[in-house]
């Protein structure tokens, strides 16, 4: 008879410097309020190298990789904790503790908007957020357009498990073009090669199948959503729905194109940020 | 002088072309990219190419292609399906580069890439569960060989304990010895298996390096003096120390190597010597066997071969194992050797000095005998019941026999025990789930926790897991010998007072 051994990853019992190093936290910079950015699936902290230097001017900055991205230490992978974003928001928790950040702005991309939005109903070192082609839902249902059917989801897992090694190569883009920080390139580098079939095709799930409509309305944070004139994986109505169903939400269009305009416009998203910040003070 | 491309020559390329603005919007394109869409130059002419894809490949497009367009400029035969106009998807290869004032793309058929790697995903499934199985199939194996083994080899030390008349108490060492003997090759065959699952991660510990060598020598040394053979066992000082190990996997190292050499000689000695080389602990195991031809090494060292001798026995596992173990432990395993001069083995291990010990306790008294404790054994094997009883009687104890998990639990609400044996397969309630709700129940009345071993022929690594995190103190294999269990319990009761 089979005995299933379930091992919850409690390994770090607070242990602040495996945390950090466990997610590969880097910093940036200097001043409060500090300022936390949230890769998105299918990339890592690295995603952020050409808005990163811009927004460290004038505040620390702090990066860090999700729990199987990038270079983050897989021994604390949990298959359990990772099959929905519940784990990724715990894991953002831990990571704010750990840096006893207060008063934090949070700039998720992607699903990193909804797992920065679940830790923000966890915490209150959250202050503010601000998400980047961010989606509550991304299947279509009745009244809402997310912009996918679950068949198109199926045959999107199934492409990805089709084609892991074109897929892992292609989504580790040397996104380093930074001549004046040779330190961040050194230290940003993509290691997905690491990572396994098994881990991107969960995060896959957790992120295309999430439906975090009901809980928009609990978090009273103001909040910047973010969307580019044309996003294949988020529709406008998708972004309008959360602008629209987040209390302190406010929806801007980005005069750009493409689900990273933080690679595409990074100048547009800051000026953006910058705006937001200055109307949210501490 | 330049020579400009002819444009005409595109035409009769194998692969779609196409070139776009910098907001990938078609603006030419090829007779085969016309094939491939099933549109023609008009209809794609205009057309972003992203609208070309599956709904599901858009996904892929945004979240990769984009992305690499943006960070290098270029993407290299990534795999996508178009929506073709019959309304079937077409699996194809992409390939973009930037140009000056956009983009140029090539579109390749790939009909047969989705089957070359969808036969690569069956082809890894299948070997993956091809893998689980012999695991379980082992596992059961090694399970119901232990059910009677345990009886066998109690039975046998119960007449041996009981005897003294030269020819029943010779035949019961025969039993014994036997019944050992082939404890020990079901053993190799579940190390094995237990590293082939990857179950053998390193779990590092500070420990008595000395001690756990001459410990996992002693059954070498016992066949040793059996067969008339001289057994030597030098550790120099300098790698005597504490050190951070992995103590069972180093247990199993020493085992197999030292029952190898007294196995395979006859006469003169085997010798082991533990020192030190820079920071790699050295193993160095000896003897004056029939030694063998270098050029066996190599498939000594593999799964399932064994030596060029018919006389061997065993299940070759042992070498291979010890060789995975030294792997695991960052180490590795060097034979030397030549057919008729004996053999030499060395494992290198990089084992760390460790704090050195906290002052040692006194000296652990045998268990206190403050009138018979008393024993709960859940064990529904009838033989089983009787030999761990009767050995438990042997050594002093009053045993209370349950059928099963629900049964010790009943028992346990009854009246109070010292101690719980539980084995792990049982009918009704397993001893795992009996030892969780044993534990659960001590928290819930805040009652004194009674300890409890798991007695079971489930022994590989994830079952001592499972046992100890289920609540028991601690695990013990089957078959069971009067002396492990002894040491088991007044483990258990000195912890536990």
């Amino acid at each position: 008879m089979p005995h299933t051994i379930v091992r919850r990853a409690e390994a770090f019992g607070g242990d602040r410097a495996a945390i950090l190093n466990a997610h590969a936290v880097h910093e940036l910079g200097a001043g409060a309020p500090p300022l936390v950015l949230l890769h998105g699936f299918g990339s890592d902290q690295s995603i952020w190298s050409r808005l990163a230097p811009q927004l460290s001017a004038r505040r620390r900055v702090i990066l860090y990789d999700h729990m199987g991205s990038g270079g983050s230490d897989l021994g604390h992978y949990d298959a359990a904790r990772y099959t929905t974003l519940d784990g990724y928001a715990d894991d953002l928790v831990e990571v704010l503790d750990a840096l006893d950040l207060r008063d934090a702005t949070l700039v998720g991309h992607s699903v990193s908007g909804m797992i920065s939005l679940l830790g923000a109903l966890r915490t209150d070192r959250i202050a503010r957020l601000v998400m980047v082609g961010a989606s509550p839902r991304y299947l279509n249902d009745t009244g809402y357009g997310g912009g996918f059917e679950p068949a198109d989801v199926a045959d999107f897992l199934g492409m990805m498990e089709l084609d892991f090694q074109g897929w892992a190569r292609t989504l580790a883009p040397r996104v380093l073009d930074h001549p004046d920080r040779p330190d961040l390139a050194e230290e940003l580098s993509f290691s997905f090669c690491r990572s396994d079939a098994e881990i991107t095709r969960r995060f896959a799930k957790a992120t295309f199948l999430s439906d975090q409509r009901a809980v928009l309305g609990a978090c009273p944070l103001p909040t910047l959503v973010l969307q580019s004139e044309s996003d294949a994986i988020v529709p406008m109505s998708a972004a309008r729905f959360l602008a629209e169903h987040l209390p302190g939400g406010r929806l801007e269009i980005l005069a750009t194109r493409g689900h990273y305009p933080q690679l595409a416009a990074p100048d547009l998203l800051a000026a953006a940020v910058e705006r937001f910040l200055a109307e949210h003070r501490a | 002088m330049s020579v400009e491309a002819d444009p005409g020559l595109a035409d009769t390329a194998p692969v779609g072309l196409f070139r776009a603005d910098g907001a990938m919007t078609l603006q030419a394109v090829n007779p085969r990219l016309c094939a491939l869409t099933g549109r023609t130059a008009a209809e794609l002419v205009g057309l972003g190419f992203r609208d070309l894809l599956t709904r599901s490949s858009q996904m892929v497009y945004a979240l990769k292609v984009e992305t690499a367009l943006l960070a290098e400029n270029r993407v290299d035969e990534i795999f996508l399906e178009l929506a073709a106009a019959d309304r079937r998807s077409r699996p194809v290869l992409l390939t973009i580069a930037a140009q000056a004032d956009g983009w140029a793309g090539a579109v390749f058929a790939a009909p047969e890439r989705r089957a070359y790697e969808l036969e690569l995903i069956a082809a890894r499934q299948a070997a993956q569960e091809a893998g689980r199985a012999r695991g379980r199939f082992l596992a059961a194996v090694s399970h119901e060989l232990r059910t009677p083994l345990t009886a066998i080899l109690g039975a046998g030390f119960l007449i041996e304990a009981e005897t003294d008349q030269d020819p029943v108490a010779d035949r019961a060492r025969l039993i014994v010895a036997a019944a050992a003997e082939l404890e020990r090759l079901v053993d190799d065959v579940l190390d094995f298996t237990d590293l082939e699952g990857g179950a053998g991660e390193v779990a590092l510990a500070p420990v008595d390096l000395a001690g756990v060598v001459q410990a996992a020598c002693e059954g070498a040394r016992k066949l040793a003096a059996a067969k008339g053979l001289a057994f030597r066992l030098e550790i120099a000082p300098d790698a005597a120390g504490r050190v951070l190990a992995d103590p069972p996997k180093l247990r199993q190292i020493v085992r197999a190597l030292t029952d190898n050499a007294v196995k395979f000689t006859n006469q003169g000695e085997v010798e082991v010597r533990v020192g030190r080389d820079g920071a790699d602990t050295v193993l160095e195991v000896r003897d004056t066997g029939p030694g063998f031809d270098l050029t066996d090494a190599a498939r000594l060292l593999s799964p399932f071969e064994r030596g060029p001798a018919p006389a061997e026995r065993g299940f070759g596992l042992g070498l291979a194992t010890v060789r995975r173990l030294a792997e695991r432990l960052g180490g590795g395993l060097e034979v030397s050797a030549a057919a008729g001069q004996g053999s030499r083995f060395i494992v290198r291990l990089p084992l760390a000095a460790a704090e050195p010990a906290a002052p040692a306790p006194p000296t652990p008294q045998p268990p206190p005998a403050p009138g018979p404790q008393r024993v709960l054994f859940a064990e529904d094997n009838p033989q089983n019941q009787w030999v761990i009883r009767s050995i438990l009687e042997m050594q002093g104890y009053d045993v209370v026999i349950a059928q099963n998990g629900a049964e010790a639990l009943d028992r346990l609400d009854a009246e109070p025990f010292d101690l719980v044996l539980m084995d792990m397969q049982m009918p009704v309630m397993d001893g795992l789930d009996a030892t969780r709700a044993l534990r659960r129940r001590e928290r819930d009345r805040h009652a004194p926790r009674t300890p409890v071993i798991m007695v079971t022929a489930n022994v590989m690594s994830e079952h001592v897991a499972a046992a100890l995190e289920a609540g028991a103190d601690r695990h013990l294999s089957k078959p069971v010998s009067p002396d492990a269990l002894a040491e088991a319990i007044s483990q258990v009761l000195e912890t536990a007072a």
